[in-house]
């Protein structure tokens, strides 16, 4: 690690310092923004993340689809250089060139549909362990 | 907790929170331009690692930027929980919990996301490597997208597993 990254790492060593000033502000002036505070019922905490997490969700979507955009023109650079790669191959005589090329375009055709079914892969994944999921923390008993 | 609802100090409170708000908004999204255009004048003089330093550096500041946002909402819930149950000995424990099970929420739910950004990363990486011509791209991608799954699986699993281990004392 060089001294530019030493020096970078430790400017952003007190980002969580700001973000707990942040959050502390908020904590503190949260009865500020209660309408009507009602003491016997306090919110689930479900119901409090959830801003949060919408928020998250939509900049993933953003990543998300600016990420298989990109992917779809890549593919496209992909395939032309493997078919261009087999024509130079093939006119400079190499013996490996053409199966060269046509590994080339599989592999680019197999990560292209693993970045456009990312999102489902991903769902298939979470779908599975969902039901082990546990937000609910353990007090332990003594 | 009487004095939160005096008015005087609700309305510093409110003024103070939007300040905090603001300034944090302004301050982590200069963080992240000048993250970028230090990436971009990496790129320029050929540093190795550019996206990597990026993608560390960035992620922080956007989940700081999410907060930030939410911070509003967050803050109600809390200062909620603690008018609620801070009562007795009890009450600070079930508060406590409550305010672990906020941060085990939104880290929970926003994991899908995350897996799902990590996964799409880790295969376009894979499509420039093999227009780039670099070697042993396939693997590369292939050990990146299941460290993506792996991790994502293990941090939906963490609360069961804790779970566990406090069920064997």
């Amino acid at each position: 690690m060089n001294k530019r990254q030493t020096t970078s790492r430790k400017r952003f060593r007190w980002l969580p310092i700001a973000l707990l000033a942040v959050l502390l502000a908020a904590v503190l002036a949260g009865p500020a923004h209660a309408s009507s505070p009602q003491q016997d019922d306090p919110p689930t905490s479900g119901s409090a993340v959830q801003p949060l997490v919408d928020l998250v969700t939509n900049v993933a979507k953003l990543f998300i689809q600016f990420f298989v955009f990109s992917s779809v023109a890549v593919f496209s650079v992909s395939v032309a250089r493997g078919f261009w790669t087999a024509q130079i191959a093939n006119l400079v005589g190499s013996p490996m060139g053409v199966s060269q090329a046509w590994l080339n375009i599989i592999a680019a055709v197999f990560i292209f549909m693993l970045a456009v079914m990312s999102t489902t892969f991903v769902g298939i994944v979470f779908d599975a362990v969902k039901g082990y999921v546990d937000t609910s923390i353990p007090i332990p008993q003594f | 907790m009487d004095l939160a609802r005096n008015g005087a100090l609700v309305v510093v409170l409110a003024e103070v929170m939007q300040w905090a708000g603001g300034l944090g908004a302004i301050y982590f999204t200069g963080a992240l331009l000048m993250n970028m255009a230090q990436a971009h004048l990496g790129a320029i003089a050929g540093r190795a690692g550019v996206m990597v330093d990026l993608y560390e550096r960035s992620i922080p500041i956007v989940v700081c930027l999410a907060v930030v946002t939410s911070a509003s909402a967050l803050g109600q819930a809390v200062s909620q929980w603690m008018t609620a149950e801070m009562q007795d000995a009890a009450g600070a424990v079930t508060l406590w919990r409550g305010l672990a099970e906020i941060v085990v929420r939104a880290v929970i739910l926003s994991i899908g996301a995350s897996m799902a950004v990590g996964f799409a990363t880790g295969v376009l990486g894979a499509q420039f490597g093999l227009v780039t011509g670099q070697p042993r791209v396939l693997q590369a991608m292939t050990t990146r997208v299941l460290l993506v799954l792996l991790t994502g699986v293990l941090t939906l699993l963490a609360v069961r597993l804790a779970g566990m281990v406090i069920a064997l004392v």
